[in-house]
């Protein structure tokens, strides 16, 4: 109830941006009778009504497991754990981005491997550099040397 | 005769057999590893074939389906835990099996049926679908955008209880599919100055996130899976087990058959289906639960019967029924190819490689069933954190092959943690990603109607393909709305006679 909830406002915000962008497209002289903006405020709107019936069956139904003393406030524990585990691996990720361009394709996914290992738990100690040495050799091989990538050499060592 | 012959012509005159063992191969790995299901496998997969020729990447994608499927009941039947979906059911006698010392038996019935159900799976595929090739001639423009509704109206009877949850998300899917150039006037749509935008979004980029990335997102908080102790083997059925297992085989074919072909169905809804319904006509049904070999068999052989007869809807109609031929179809559209009776019209070379690769992918995935089993246990038995981080590096090097682009693996990053979300929320992906790839065709082709109607809205109506289709969509939704609401009154009436809803 309360995910379905917070999915509906999810959606209405998501048609309301829609639909404020939807604003702005400019209208063309070789348009037609629908026009670029057509369709897209069309979309915007079906999704504001499905988002509004969302919204408003999780609502009823809150307030009928409040009415039975059924609804169990709370936030489960696993879900934060869950969400925030899930937040260090995004934030591993866009780090591997950001690397990338400066470090080139091997060093970062040399940490890549490492940091992902690291953040899973595993020790940090030989085996660990072994695979990410070893697992960065291996991609490079595949897509720079086989599949001939041009993949970021670095621009801490001259590359593009 | 002469298909035979055009078949064993492109397996000498291309690199059809290297592709089919690449695909089974990996597929069979990617379904063995639990989290990695088949399309996570296929989505890694499509950067690789964007230099592939057409029929190549798309044999490469299918027979790693076929392998995937196979591959799940390897950790489904070893630790009880199931490589992909589709395996769940394989788990309650496939398990049950090895705890009795049984486990080379369910190995061996578990590729043994699979082999069967691809086999029927490859008759069925080439009796279908080439029909339809009279029918490509037949479409208009008109006929296109109904198709596209259709399509879309299968969204409904995905969703379920989740009905208009499955709607919103198929129309995020569509509001996707308006990013860049407008397909009649050449407008810029929502592209915020970015000129990577002006041609749109691959549908490959989202397709990725939604599948792996969120994967991976969602296996950092996960406890990790078992390991596999000892040396598994595998053994096939003997003459006496062979004739026990016709029947869930046949059943599991039919099943199977029936459930790919409807388009949203999925292997997952067949393999329970084929399990309940081996039961039901079995002579030892007091075995299942407890380590049934026909309770390992219907499941499987239901399984690979669904990775042919899911791409009668995908190649025939342009319709994907599931998260796997959604991305198979993402493999199609990255090759420029337009998925539907088109193909079959424009690219016959394409629907040749597919039969010719399907037709040898049975006997591949035999002979690498029983040769991959070992790396497969070794794998499984690797720190999920190596695989996790291998696989998150096979992502972003795949997907930054595809345009040379970072700006392509940001798309990705945002997709993946819109997937995360969507999982998080029970929004389902499958209407997201059918949103996605239909959109486009529908917004372009009632546009076009409409200029050559000059705005005569009738002309959908009038066109008869196009109205058919329209009346069968009108059916789909008005049925799932029907049945949900059949379903709300049952509920209330449970909950006033004080019945507990499950």
């Amino acid at each position: 109830m309360l995910k379905d909830l917070i999915g509906g406002l999810l959606l209405l915000s998501l048609a309301a941006l829609y639909y404020h962008f939807s604003l702005s497209i400019q209208h063309s002289s070789l348009s037609d009778a629908v026009g670029a903006d057509g369709f897209p405020k069309g979309l915007a709107a079906i999704l504001g009504g499905l988002s509004v019936i969302l919204i408003a069956k999780s609502v009823v139904q809150l307030g009928l497991a409040l009415h039975r003393g059924t609804l169990a406030l709370g936030i489960d524990p696993e879900l934060i754990h869950s969400i925030l585990r899930a937040l260090g691996m995004l934030a591993i990720a866009v780090g591997f981005l950001y690397l990338l361009p400066y470090a080139g394709y091997p060093l970062a996914v040399v940490v890549l491997i490492a940091v992902v290992g690291v953040y899973q738990r595993r020790p940090f100690a030989w085996p660990l550099w072994a695979t990410s040495i070893g697992g960065a050799a291996i991609f490079w091989g595949l897509f720079v040397y086989l599949l001939e990538i041009p993949l970021p050499t670095g621009s801490w060592f001259g590359g593009a | 005769m002469h298909a035979i012959m055009q078949i064993l012509q492109l397996y000498w005159t291309t690199p059809i057999i290297p592709v089919v063992f690449l695909g089974i191969t990996v597929g069979i790995i990617g379904g063995a590893l639990p989290g990695i299901s088949p399309s996570i496998t296929m989505a890694l997969l499509v950067p690789f074939t964007y230099t592939m020729s057409a029929p190549m990447a798309i044999v490469l994608l299918a027979t790693t389906y076929l392998g995937a499927e196979y591959g799940g009941s390897v950790p489904a039947i070893l630790i009880n835990t199931p490589g992909t979906n589709s395996s769940v059911v394989t788990t309650i006698d496939g398990y049950a099996m090895k705890l009795k010392g049984l486990a080379p038996e369910a190995l061996g019935i578990s590729l043994y049926s699979g082999v069967l159900g691809a086999l029927v799976g490859f008759v069925l595929l080439t009796l279908l679908t080439k029909p339809l090739v009279k029918v490509a001639l037949a479409f208009t423009p008109m006929s296109y955008f109904a198709l596209g509704v259709l399509g879309l109206s299968i969204i409904a009877t995905l969703g379920g209880k989740n009905l208009f949850k499955a709607l919103a998300t198929g129309i995020v899917g569509m509001m996707v599919s308006t990013i860049g150039a407008d397909p009649i006037s050449g407008v810029n749509r929502f592209t915020f100055g970015q000129p990577d935008l002006i041609s749109g979004i691959e549908p490959v980029l989202i397709m990725v996130g939604l599948f792996a990335v969120s994967e991976i997102l969602l296996q950092a908080g996960e406890p990790a899976w078992d390991r596999v102790s000892g040396r598994a083997r595998l053994r096939f059925p003997n003459g006496a087990m062979r004739r026990r297992l016709v029947k869930p085989q046949v059943i599991g074919a039919a099943v199977g058959t029936f459930e790919g072909c409807m388009p949203g169905a999925g292997g997952t809804v067949a393999s329970f289906i084929a399990y309940n319904e081996a039961r039901r006509w079995s002579r030892y049904k007091e075995e299942f639960g407890h380590g049934s070999p026909e309770g390992v068999a219907a499941p499987e052989t239901s399984n690979a019967t669904v990775t042919y007869s899911a791409l009668i809807p995908t190649l025939s109609f342009g319709i994907p029924g599931s998260n796997s031929t959604a991305v198979l179809l993402g493999g199609l559209l990255i090759q420029g190819l337009t998925p539907g009776p088109q193909l079959f019209a424009q690219s016959p070379h394409v629907i040749d490689g597919l039969y010719g690769g399907m037709f040898a992918a049975p006997f591949v995935l035999l002979v690498m069933g029983i040769l991959i089993l070992p790396a497969c246990i070794w794998l499984v038995n690797r720190p999920r954190a190596y695989l996790m981080a291998f696989i998150l590096a096979l992502i972003f090097s795949g997907v930054y092959s595809i345009n040379n682009s970072m700006f392509d693996l940001g798309i990705v990053m945002v997709a993946g943690v819109a997937g995360f979300v969507m999982r998080k929320l029970d929004l389902p992906f499958l209407p997201a990603v059918l949103g996605l790839v239909l959109g486009f065709m529908v917004e372009s082709n009632y546009r076009r109607s409409l200029v050559v109607s000059g705005g005569d809205k009738w002309i959908f109506l009038q066109d008869h393909i196009s109205a058919a289709f329209l009346v069968v969509a009108a059916l789909f939704v008005f049925g799932s709305l029907g049945n949900q609401l059949r379903l709300e009154i049952k509920r209330r009436r449970g909950l006033r006679d004080g019945v507990t809803p499950a």
